[in-house]
């Protein structure tokens, strides 16, 4: 793997990290048992323009790092956004939009993070049904963010991918 | 406010847990996880609390720290508590209306309480006694003990995102403070006025850290990284005595674990 793939997925690990952290206070909604950071899933959802070996690298760099951070609930939540941002990037990297891989990986988003929860405690279908639309609400949220970022950034991209 | 983040939760010490291998804590939690899971009596739940008790001593750390790392998740406890005391058939204990207690509900509901409260505590206790990049150097060696690919590139991305945090967020505050200072307003409004007005803080932020990321790879490749093979590291991991006693004490509570579940 490239140097640059390598910091590139560092860098985007770190601000996957920062961002809950920073603005939960500004951005943070809590509707217990679920809460959220709007863009959060921002940087987790340009790492699928990259490749699907750097979705997989800051998804489960981000999910270390929540691991390591914030307990292993949130941490689990956040390993399921592998399987999102790898299949995302995925379809990016077979022609398919960046919008359309977003609308694409919203359900699997939103159904594999209801899950995860209940093995947590989380034995009420409520419960389940709580995050998962809460999810798939904050993946749309995070998907009108992370477009308008996307094109203000896309001569970047544009200059990375012809390097 | 940004300043008060603390970044990672490491407090520095000299205890018998700091002082352990990142990989023994590491594989060591893991067993510990499973014994957690493999409890189902009063018998098993009481080793799982007097070990946990002994490695908290060990540490050196203060329970008011730990409590602290448990507060974000105690409306989950709570529920999980509640829904095994109102939800679960059996003899009933108490009854008032349609609420009832059974004696089951109660005795499994503090059993999956008190499993997700150690889950938690140990879990913060692992993050509290090893430095994020040690804890990092653990995991890549752990990694690439299971054959897993790219265990280097995993562990040099997070060796860098964890780097980074620090400047990163630094980068935010002056962005904010720039943004500000230009007459933006980043805390009234509704959700989505602030989501919206964090477009001039996020565009600069995610563009300067692309910038920073490309110069990154160049003054990496320019000291001649290739990538984990033939790599030599500053600081080898080596396991001692204190290491070998950890594991063989770990060793002895997943055994008693087995144990008080099948043969009591």
């Amino acid at each position: 793997m490239r140097a640059r793939e390598i910091a590139w997925g560092g860098l985007l690990t770190s601000l996957a990290l920062i961002i809950p952290l920073s603005f939960g206070g500004i951005l943070g909604v809590v509707i217990p048992p679920f809460s959220a950071t709007i863009a959060s899933h921002v940087p987790v959802m340009l790492s699928m323009t990259i490749s699907p070996q750097v979705a997989f690298m800051v998804a489960a760099g981000s999910a270390l790092g929540f691991l390591i951070k914030l307990g292993p609930v949130i941490g689990a939540r956040a390993a399921m956004h592998i399987i999102f941002a790898v299949l995302g990037a995925i379809m990016i990297k077979r022609g398919f939009s960046f919008r359309t891989a977003l609308l694409a990986t919203l359900p699997i988003h939103a159904f594999s993070e209801a899950l995860i929860v209940l093995l947590f405690g989380f034995t009420l279908h409520k419960a389940g049904v709580v995050v998962g639309v809460g999810t798939a609400l904050h993946h749309g949220a995070d998907g009108l963010i992370a477009l308008a970022l996307y094109s203000s950034v896309a001569v970047l991209a544009q200059k990375m991918a012809t390097e | 406010m940004l300043k008060d983040i603390t970044i990672g939760q490491y407090i520095p010490g000299n205890s018998a847990i700091h002082q352990l291998d990142p990989r023994t804590k590491i594989i060591t939690l893991v067993l510990y996880m499973v014994g957690l899971f493999l409890v189902n009596n009063v018998t098993g739940y009481a080793v799982v609390t007097g070990f946990t008790a002994l490695v908290i001593l060990l540490s050196g750390i203060s329970l008011k720290i730990i409590l602290k790392g448990l507060k974000p998740l105690l409306f989950i406890i709570v529920l999980t508590l509640g829904l095994h005391l109102f939800m679960t058939s059996g003899e009933i204990i108490w009854q008032w209306g349609f609420l009832k207690i059974t004696s089951q509900g109660l005795r499994q509901g503090i059993f999956m309480a008190l499993r997700l409260i150690f889950l938690v505590t140990i879990t913060s206790l692992l993050t509290l006694t090893t430095t994020p990049i040690a804890l990092t150097d653990g995991i890549e060696k752990v990694l690439k003990a299971l054959f897993i690919p790219a265990a280097h590139e995993l562990a040099m991305m997070m060796t860098i995102a964890l780097r980074f945090i620090p400047t990163l967020i630094e980068e935010t505050e002056k962005i904010m403070k720039a943004q500000m200072a230009r007459g933006a307003d980043f805390d009234t409004g509704g959700l989505l006025a602030r989501a919206k007005s964090l477009i001039p803080l996020l565009v600069p932020l995610f563009l300067s850290s692309f910038r920073r990321a490309d110069e990154l790879a160049m003054a990496m490749e320019a000291r001649c990284y290739r990538g984990g093979e033939n790599r030599t590291r500053l600081k080898q991991l080596l396991m001692g005595t204190r290491d070998y006693f950890a594991f063989g004490i770990t060793g002895l509570f997943l055994a008693i674990t087995i144990v008080t579940r099948y043969m009591v």
